[in-house]
């Protein structure tokens, strides 16, 4: 562009500005707005405290939602044997306008669940529009820029690269874009006030948010509030499809992150891995390569981990290995996408033990949204049935990873 | 106890203006004066408020970006310009009205388009005219960060009120 046509712009800039500031403005407002402007506020004013809260706290933004696909794939694909959890539910309730307004942030998450034998520890980078990075203290790290519908996961020590297109997780993605029905859904959480805590060195207040009805996949969230600052200090999630508990600290708003840290291109010497499609034949095939690595029964738990992987070399060629895993990949993907797209509420396992190709025995059941009866796959992974809630079999077994 | 009438009545007028420059519509401005009130009672409630106009300027900006932005969708899902009666309706003479209307339509539409942040520390800047100092402390950022977004949110505008002047409307 040349120096004039810069200044020309500049002055058209400038030019506006000017022109909106002197344009005359009509007499203004009105006695009548004034006084429907005074009553709302005196109502507003009047109303219950805890309803502030709600309101603050129904800043679930689209970063939450990017992460549990991010945290999804991380897990599933990169071989480094973890499992967690989608992510819904993470409130950043009082700090909701900064964290929201912030060009950037970034923050640690600490991730266990039962039987999980150590955390795992990501830090997390988000960088408008819509850029994430993880990157796990194992070494893996994860790329996700929805603008692009690329998500990408790097293994520096197999120098290989899973790359997923959103839009071959269609519940995630729809849930990413559905932010209304998300606030919609905390807000119906009853979010409680559980006073001042001393907490990582300073006073802050605690607060509880509680879905409604604690089905499968809904985490309850407890965020302390420095009081001080009012900065947050701490997220702590708990539930979700496995029971995850997430803790997440060390925000920090603002931070300078260099745009090729998003870069979701393959870097050079990665070979390419695409993961695929997640498809309910990813859960069937999923299931009965989990009961055949366990001689021939279901597992008590659905884990991929280093136990699993050593199961499998014993069982699988290894030319189909890392294909085989994948498909692992892809069942919790499809499960977790369903689950946290709210297509499936009351998603629980229950095959641990069941032998493969028992048709009596039920391995999972989930209530399809919209439907009054849950839908229950029994152990020949061939026979659904419908069954009301009452009629369904007490939780047997969550546990996620070992 | 607040006096909330007394700030209403002195804010007020303040806090409607706000509005109004970037909606050009007095009902428009008059709802985005109340939202901006109720919105400055949940915050007073959580912290002592230090500036009622920059609060309430800063409220009301965010929430007139926000109807800009939701009548520029509403525009496009009709396929057509964003309806002048929506605009403006200040005074000057029907020349200068229409030439008002343009810009307004120009400005927001270009404001539409922009970050929602970006958009804020322009419009709080250069419309609400509050200094750097003030934008950062209500918008919790450092100075060097409302310097940045500025930067951006002019650059921005620059492209593209630069194609709406290639077109021979670039001056309203």
């Amino acid at each position: 562009m040349s120096r004039e046509n810069q200044d020309n712009q500049t002055n058209i800039v400038d030019d506006v500005i000017r022109t909106l500031r002197a344009a005359p403005l009509p007499d203004g407002p009105s006695d009548e707005a004034l006084a429907r402007t005074l009553a709302a506020v005196r109502a507003a004013d009047s109303a219950d405290a805890r309803s502030t809260w709600a309101e603050r706290i129904r800043s679930m933004n689209r970063w939450t939602k990017m992460g549990a696909v991010a945290a999804i794939i991380a897990a599933t694909t990169t071989g480094w044997f973890l499992l967690f959890g989608d992510g819904k539910g993470l409130a950043f309730g009082e700090v909701k306008q900064r964290i929201q307004a912030a060009e950037t942030f970034t923050c640690r998450m600490t991730i266990s669940a039962k039987g999980m034998t150590e955390p795992i520890v990501v830090k997390a980078m988000f960088k408008e529009p819509g850029r994430m990075r993880y990157e796990m203290a194992v070494g893996s790290i994860t790329i996700v820029d929805v603008s692009k519908g690329k998500l990408i996961t790097l293994n520096p020590k197999g120098k290989e690269a899973h790359v997923l297109n959103l839009a071959d997780v269609p519940a995630a993605e729809k849930e990413q874009m559905n932010l209304l029905a998300e606030l919609k859904a905390l807000l119906d959480g009853r979010p409680a006030d559980l006073g001042e805590e001393e907490i990582e060195g300073v006073r802050a207040r605690h607060y509880r948010v509680t879905p409604p009805r604690r089905a499968k996949g809904e985490f309850v969230t407890d965020l302390w509030v420095e009081l001080e600052t009012r900065g947050i200090v701490r997220v702590e999630l708990a539930g979700g499809t496995h029971d995850y508990r997430i803790k997440i600290t060390d925000f920090r708003l603002n931070v300078q992150l260099d745009d090729a840290l998003f870069s979701v291109k393959i870097p050079a010497g990665y070979s390419p891995v695409r993961v695929g499609r997640p498809t309910w034949q990813d859960v069937i095939g999923g299931l009965r390569l989990m009961a055949a690595a366990h001689g021939g029964a279901f597992p008590e738990q659905l884990a991929m981990n280093i136990k699993l992987y050593k199961k499998l070399q014993r069982i699988v060629p290894e030319a189909e290995l890392k294909e085989k895993w994948l498909m692992l990949g892809r069942m919790h993907m499809y499960i977790e996408s369903h689950v946290g797209g709210g297509l499936w509420a009351d998603w629980q396992y229950v095959g641990g033990g069941v032998k493969l190709g028992d048709r009596d025995r039920r391995v999972m059941h989930w209530l399809p949204k919209g439907a009054a009866k849950h839908k229950v796959l029994y152990g020949d992974l061939k026979r659904i049935e419908d069954v009301a809630a009452s009629k369904l079999p007490a939780r047997a077994t969550t546990k996620a990873a070992a | 106890m607040t006096d909330w009438e007394a700030i209403v009545a002195e804010h007020g007028p303040v806090v409607w203006r706000t509005a109004y420059r970037l909606l050009s519509n007095e009902a428009d401005a008059s709802d985005c004066m109340q939202e901006a009130f109720v919105a400055a009672v949940h915050v007073s409630r959580r912290e002592a408020v230090r500036s009622w106009p920059a609060l309430l300027k800063r409220l009301a900006t965010r929430r007139a970006l926000d109807r800009l932005r939701a009548r520029m969708r509403r525009s496009a899902r009709r396929g057509g310009p964003v309806e002048l009666a929506d605009l403006a309706d200040g005074g000057g003479g029907p020349q200068r009205r229409n030439e008002l209307r343009e810009l307004s339509e120009r400005v927001g539409r270009a404001l539409s388009r922009l970050p929602a942040r970006q958009a804020e520390v322009f419009c709080l800047r250069h419309l609400s005219e509050m200094s750097h100092e003030e934008i950062a402390e209500q918008l919790d950022l450092g100075r060097s960060n409302v310097r940045m977004l500025l930067h951006r949110a002019r650059s921005r505008l620059r492209e593209l009120l630069a194609d709406l002047a290639a077109a021979g409307r670039g001056k309203g």
